[in-house]
Parts: C-alpha cells; structure tokens; sequence
C-alpha cells in the first residue's frame, strides 16, 4: 500500500506540467506538482502508515502469546544462568560477551 | 549543514547581534538553562547503575522515548539548516523531510519490536551489542563500534560548533565562551544523569518546540497571506522553486529519499532507545505519535523556508546572503520577540539533547562495545562510562574550537556512515536468517571504507560522484550490494551464524 502510494506520487509528479507563473493552478495552496509530493508522497504514507501499523499490531505485530514465549524464554534462560539477568553493568563483573568471530 | 549554518549566521548579518540584543531573548535562554540543570540534577539522583546510565533503567514510557527519538534524530538543523534549504533549492529539499514517511514506518516495522524483545532475552546495551549477538561475532561488534565512534565524534564536533554559535546568538558572549558554555552544559548532565538526564530534557524541549512550531507556521500563513498568495507569489518570480525537485538535480532529490530513509535505520542514538522503553507492547502506538510530533516540528522546516523566500521575491524582506538566516531573519522580523526567543533557546537546546544522546553511545562504544570486541572485561562501566563522557565532550569540543579542517571534514560523515555500515548487517540482518557473519562484515567494511574515501575525495575536491548522486547514497547502495553478495557466497554457514532464541524473536 505504501509502495502504490509512492510509486503513484512520484509517477503523477514526472507527468504532471510546470506551473503557468502568469496564472498558476493550485491544489489546496500549492502548484499540481507540489501539492502531490506534499500530500500525496509527503503526508499520506505519513498518517497511514502509523494508522496501519497500529490496527494490526496486536495481530501481526505482537501477540500476546509472542511476548509471553519470550518472556519465558528469558525465565528459561535465567534459571540456567545463560544471560538473564543481565548482569549488573556497574558492577566488576566480565561480561561474557558474544561468542568468537 | 548545521556547520555552515552557524558560520554564517556569527559572519554575515548580524542576526546574532540582533538576537542577543534583546533582553526576553536571553532571559528564555537563561531559563531553558536552568530548566536543563535541575532536570539533570534530578536524573543524577537516579542514576545508580550502568544500566539507568546508558539506558534509563530500562523504564521509559511511550511518550517520552516518543519524543526523545523525535528530538535526537531532528537536532538543529530542522530548525536552521531545513529551512534554509528549502530557501535555497525550494520543495526538491523537502525530499529530506519527507522520507520521513518512510523510515518511520519502517523502522518501527523492521527493528523496534526485534531490538526491544532481545533486549529481554540477552543482556544488550548498545546497538555493537546486538550486531555481535545477531552474527555472534566479536569483529562484527567491534567494526559497528568503531563506525559509531567515528560519525559520534563528527557529529559531536559539529554539533558544539553551531552550539558555540547559537549560544553566542543567544548570549552574546562571544564564540569560545558560548562554545565552552554550552560543552559545560552538556557534559554536566549527561556526565551526572546519562541518558535518563538526555531523554527528560528531550521531553522537555521536545514539547516545546512543537508548540512553537505550531504558533510560528501560524505567523508564516499570516506573515504570507496564507499558502496559495505565497504560492502564486513564488511562482510568477521562480517558477522551478515549487516544481517537485525545487532547484536540486532529481537524483539528488531521490539520493536524500534513499539516505534519509532508510538511513534512519542505522542511527544509533534514535534506535538504541527502543530498548529503553518499559512495555514492549506500547510500540503499537510509537509510530503515530512520533509522526505527529514530526508533522508538528515540521511545520516551521517548511513555513519558514516558503515564507522567506515570498516574502523576498515580493519585496517584504531582503534577499538573504546566506540561505541559514532564514529562520532567524524571520522569527526577528515577523513574530513576537518571546516566540523568536522560543525558538532560538529551543535550538539551542535541541543541539544539546542530540550531544547528549551521541556521546552516550560514544561512551558506551569505548567502554562496553570495544572491550567486548577485543576479548577484554567489561567492568565498572558507570564510572569509566562518566570517564568517557568527560573525554569525548572534551575532545569534540577541542577540535570544533581549534580544528575548522578536522571539524568540516568530519561533519559530512554522520547520518550517511551511520546508514552505510549499519543499515544492512542490523536492520536487514534482524529480519532475514540467510544474513551471515561474513556478510555483515564485509557489509560495514565496505560502508565504513567507502563513506571515508568518497566522502574524503570530495572534501579534498578530487574526485565527486556525476549526476549530483551523494557519497552517503553510493556508500549505502555498495554495503548493502556488498552484503548480499557475500551472504549468498557465504549461505552454508547461516545457520552456525544464528542463536536458536535470536533466531525465534526473528520469526515472531
């Protein structure tokens, strides 16, 4: 969707005419081409995106049964002394670090 | 960009004098001063361990990691620099700005979710961290550190210089003293409450520069006649200026789209700041609030520099000798002294947080991110953390006092090293389990290598790259060229690259 919004603002904007300067048209205070690229390229991917992401969050983004793997994951690993906690950064204590490489 | 904007603002017009010159003007920046000092006493008193240091303790609600990645990534140059842009070359600089819509989204889709859950598997502080936890790989941690301390420094310098200046702007002072003022300034806070100082005096200043913003665009439509006089305005005497790509070369627009967009990815003081939020679950509402605290800071980029350019071809105001007076010339001459007085403590301000927000994960790449990568302990990070501070407040501010060669040439590194060396190995590497270890090195490699050497060659007028394409695009592109080649050649050993609850959160 966001790419469609994209690929079609920029395409409008190539084709669309410069401005007459003796009698220029606007759409909502901008000339054509301007006024694509604001409102078009600029603010509508803007506000949709964020909308988008937020109505499926909770179904593609991260489900409740994700978090809670995960946090199990992190007990699991907390319990057998793997790296949860983290260990206390002010502390003199080695971290081990990522493996070799 | 913010370099040449402060230069010029302390040589050419003498906006600076005019600002200082006025007593409500130094009185709101005397005030935001001391609003910075009690939040960073206050955060000071909280900062017990490494982990409140570099990361806030882990506790950060929406809304204030909200508006400190808003505030970090904006600095001052939406504030100067944008709109002087656009005053220059017209709508094609916009294309800066409108990225915006893209990495937003994208960020918050390919790295926020990924980084905040291993931040509750695995001990990660820094984004080295989890490069060298994705590739488990110690060269792969150390290669993303040195790229953060080389554009941290850059960035740092050029960031004390235009402070110096706008400090100077503000106080009239003079430059070294505004410049140690304001190096003063940061260092105490950021030195005493880390990050947790950095992301409140983000809220802080955050809030109030969207409100200023707002009532600023206000006096733009009323100072114009509203958007379509200006337009017409604009358009009879300039007809390209509003034209898609203004007066810049479509590839440059386009080379701005690439690097700003998906160079967003790769900024290390905004995404570092996902791991600091408290519930993972609230990123369902990160991006819409951070693109409305975007749309509102933008206002002024794009009133401004429309504004100052109709006002200039209608005779309202003369044309400006340096593009980067446009904010200043404006606020002074069309809004009431207290927004203008606003606006420059704002900037000022926004320069601070972002300072504070580079030399906390400078800090944390010579304490935490090099020690790990050559095998070395790690201990006793808060203090040597509060060390490194000192030394790269210290040494960033030396060489943007004492070094114009050193600071110019480092100042044109920043967000283009950033995306370059870690666009492909963190944010491609997060979300595709074919990414390999020799993959994302040789990925950095070729980012850090080739930004240096474009960059360099165009700095020392050698060699520039045809058709206006940008060195931070071409760096971005052959990294990412670069990783994808070698991950395909080097495919068999994936998997070995791969911790199975790494590889779990890359499935979710």
């Amino acid at each position: 969707m966001l790419a469609v919004v994209l690929l079609g603002g920029f395409a409008a904007m190539l084709l669309l005419p410069l401005p007459d300067p003796d009698e220029p048209v606007l759409w909502l205070g901008l000339p054509p081409g301007a006024a694509v690229l604001v409102y078009g390229v600029g603010l509508l991917p803007f506000f949709l995106a964020p909308i988008s992401y937020a109505l499926t969050f909770d179904e593609w983004t991260l489900r409740e049964e994700d978090l809670e793997r995960v946090r199990q994951m992190a007990a699991e690993r907390d319990r057998v002394g793997e790296g949860r906690p983290p260990p206390p950064l002010g502390a003199a204590k080695a971290d081990p670090g990522p493996g070799s490489g | 960009m913010l370099l040449t904007s402060g230069v010029r603002l302390q040589e050419a017009s003498g906006l600076a004098e005019a600002a200082s010159s006025q007593p409500i003007i130094v009185a709101v920046g005397g005030a935001y001063f001391v609003v910075v000092g009690i939040i960073g006493l206050w955060a000071a008193r909280r900062t017990r361990t490494a982990e409140d240091f570099f990361l806030a303790g882990r506790a950060v609600g929406l809304v204030a990691m909200t508006l400190a990645a808003m505030s970090a990534t904006f600095s001052g140059f939406a504030f100067i620099g944008g709109p002087g842009l656009f005053y220059q070359v017209g709508l094609g600089s916009f294309f800066l700005f409108l990225s915006a819509a893209v990495s937003i989204a994208m960020t918050t889709w390919v790295l926020a979710k990924r980084m905040r859950l291993l931040a509750e598997i695995r001990p990660v502080v820094t984004i080295p961290d989890a490069v060298g936890a994705r590739y488990r790989s110690r060269l792969a941690h150390g290669l993303a550190a040195v790229s953060i301390l080389v554009g941290v420094l850059g960035y740092m310098a050029t960031n004390f210089l235009a402070l110096g200046i706008v400090v100077d702007a503000i106080f009239g002072i003079g430059f070294e003293w505004s410049l140690w003022l304001g190096m003063g300034t940061v260092l105490a806070y950021a030195t005493a409450g880390g990050i947790l100082a950095g992301i409140y005096t983000d809220v802080f200043q955050g809030l109030l520069m969207m409100v200023a913003s707002l009532f600023v665009f206000a006096f733009v439509l009323d100072s114009g006649g509203g958007l379509g006089a200006m337009s017409t305005a604009i358009v009879a005497a300039d007809p390209a200026f509003l034209s898609p790509w203004g007066h810049l070369p479509p590839q440059t627009a386009f080379s701005f789209f690439l690097v700003f967009g998906l160079g967003l990815l790769g900024q290390p003081h905004v995404i570092h700041k996902f791991y600091m939020l408290r519930d993972p679950r609230r990123l369902k509402w990160f991006p819409i609030l951070v693109t409305l605290a975007f749309f509102l800071a933008g206002l002024l980029w794009f009133g401004v520099g429309l504004a100052v350019k109709a006002l200039t071809v209608e005779g309202a105001m003369a044309p400006l000798e340096n593009p980067d007076d446009a904010t200043p010339a404006f606020l002074l001459g069309f809004t009431p002294v207290t927004l203008a007085a606003v606006v420059f403590a704002g900037v000022a301000a926004a320069i601070m947080s972002t300072v504070n927000s580079f030399v906390n994960v400078g800090a944390a790449a010579l304490v935490r991110d090099l020690p790990t990568a050559l095998g070395l302990p790690v201990k006793n990070e808060l203090f040597r953390g509060r060390v490194a501070t000192v030394f790269l407040c210290v040494l960033a501010a030396g060489i943007a006092q004492f070094s114009g060669f050193l600071v110019a040439f480092l100042a044109i590194f920043g967000l283009g090293l950033f995306a370059s060396t870690l666009v492909p190995a963190l944010a491609v590497g997060l979300n595709w389990e074919g990414a390999t270890r020799a993959g994302a090195v040789a990925s950095m490699a070729t980012g850090l290598g080739l930004t240096l050497l474009l960059e360099g060659a165009a700095f020392f007028e050698l060699y520039t790259l045809p058709q206006g394409v940008t060195a931070s695009g071409a760096a971005l592109v052959a990294s990412l060229l670069a990783f994808f080649v070698v991950c395909r050649l080097s495919r068999s050993s994936a998997p070995e690259t791969l911790d199975p609850d790494i590889r779990e959160i890359m499935r979710m």
